[in-house]
């Protein structure tokens, strides 16, 4: 069993998501069999993530005159790249524009609840009304091995910053499509019950991020790799759902820690928003 | 539009220098520089992807030149390996937090503290840190294992137990 353990560079490589689709499963296996090899990653990825968010600090220079650079020292004119590069910049700068106007609009609709959406709702609806507050830390090992049982892109999105923290790890064996699903749900300190599933299902959510709702239930769902992600709350206002739930999305597309402008923007939407109606 | 672009990346840059250098204003100093030749170089890259490696390279060079003096020359020696035990952490994850891993980043060696800064500090693929550094992304797999491990082992020797915490179940502070 100890020669099928993962080496200390794969786990590395692993926390970096720097492997290959075929050596990260086997490291997921690995990390769902044995908590050894689940404490090293819990011990990296804290790390990788103290190391990313801390170590910025506070009253670094933000500006070149805070640096003491008040003139820039051109050497030639700023259209000395030539005009391919030029057209090259305004190109990029329209695409940017389109891409900031795209971004800005609502994501689209759909009106009608599909079944996923239903098998969704009434497992929220479920843990929402009777939470066995299961302690976070209480679960670190077990919760590795459950997540990393549907698959190995699966990562926990950190919304402490939108005072959200893990109150439930549990892969359901009753998701659409009959298959098995890991639900993740998020407890706020005013109500708010935030659910999290990723599962593999295969054809019903599409890639894009879109917005869903349904009597006074609202979700997004997204599909990345080869799982799907559906997020999911009741009684929050929209806008600050919204943010936790692109939130959500970047974390699990780009593996890495929030930023730290995301973090602000979910503890201000925190800060101005009511609590969760029941 | 330089400008700004550049500033967008100053906090990253100054947490680069100060784990290179250790000292606020030798990190200060060496941000300075780099932004100096930034701002006097003709050709900079235009897209995003290749001008934030492309930046910090200019930083690295520059510190690498630093300390290339006799003057600043800071002893840049190869740690020892340490021991091939596979379970490099057996004590609560609640010891790996940001106080003990400031202070178990400054013992690090040079090689090690830069690894661990372009990787996990600002957040470069390894691809990315080996165009910078110069080397191949083996190399900075193999040096960012050694650097992980090294500084899970000082955390782990500095740290004998759980600090208490604040909060005292059933009272109300």
């Amino acid at each position: 069993m100890k020669n099928e353990r993962p080496s200390w560079k794969d786990l590395n490589a692993y926390v970096d998501g720097e492997l290959s689709p075929r050596v990260a499963s086997r490291v997921a296996k690995a990390l769902a069999a044995d908590p050894d090899v689940a404490r090293q990653v819990v011990a990296l990825t804290q790390l990788k993530t103290t190391l990313h968010d801390d170590m910025v600090a506070e009253d670094a220079p933000r500006t070149l005159d805070e640096l003491g650079i008040t003139a820039v020292p051109v050497k030639r004119p700023w259209f000395g790249f030539g005009w391919p590069a030029l057209a090259a910049l305004l190109v990029g700068m329209a695409v940017a524009g389109v891409l900031v106007i795209a971004a800005m609009l609502p994501a689209s609709r759909v009106a009608v609840a599909p079944t996923w959406f239903t098998t969704y709702q009434q497992a929220h609806t479920a843990w929402a009304t009777s939470d066995p507050a299961i302690h976070p830390e209480q679960v670190a090992d077990p919760l590795l091995a459950e997540l990393f049982q549907i698959g190995p892109e699966t990562a926990l999105p950190d919304l402490t910053a939108a005072k959200l923290t893990i109150g439930r790890v549990k892969v359901v064996s009753g998701g659409p499509g009959g298959l098995p699903a890991l639900h993740v749900g998020y407890k706020g300190s005013r109500g708010c019950r935030i659910s999290l599933w990723a599962s593999q299902e295969p054809a019903q959510i599409v890639a894009d991020f879109t917005r869903h709702s349904h009597e006074r239930l609202t979700a997004y769902s997204w599909r990345i790799g080869g799982l799907t992600y559906v997020i999911m709350t009741e009684g929050m206002p929209a806008e600050r759902f919204e943010g936790i739930a692109r939130a959500a999305y970047r974390y699990i597309l780009e593996h890495r820690p929030l930023d730290k402008e995301t973090r602000v923007a979910l503890a201000q939407g925190r800060a101005e928003s009511p609590p969760c109606a029941a | 539009m330089l400008r700004e672009h550049i500033e967008s990346h100053l906090p990253q840059l100054m947490a680069y220098a100060m784990v290179l250098t250790r000292d606020r204003h030798d990190a200060q100093d060496l941000v300075h520089d780099c932004v100096v030749k930034v701002l006097s170089t003709v050709h900079r890259p235009l897209r995003e992807d290749s001008f934030r490696p492309w930046l910090f390279s200019i930083l690295h060079n520059t510190y690498v030149d630093g300390i290339r003096r006799p003057c600043n020359r800071e002893v840049v020696r190869s740690e020892p390996p340490p021991p091939e035990d596979w379970q490099v952490w057996r004590h609560e994850t609640s010891l790996v937090n940001a106080l003990t891993v400031r202070s178990g980043l400054k013992k690090l060696t040079a090689e090690h503290r830069q690894i661990i800064a372009l990787v996990d500090i600002t957040g470069f693929k390894y691809k990315e840190a080996a165009d910078i550094l110069g080397v191949r992304p083996g190399t900075v797999m193999s040096r960012l294992n050694r650097a992980r491990r090294a500084l899970l082992q000082v955390i782990m020797a500095d740290n004998l137990y759980v600090l208490p915490s604040n909060k005292v179940q059933g009272l109300k502070q």
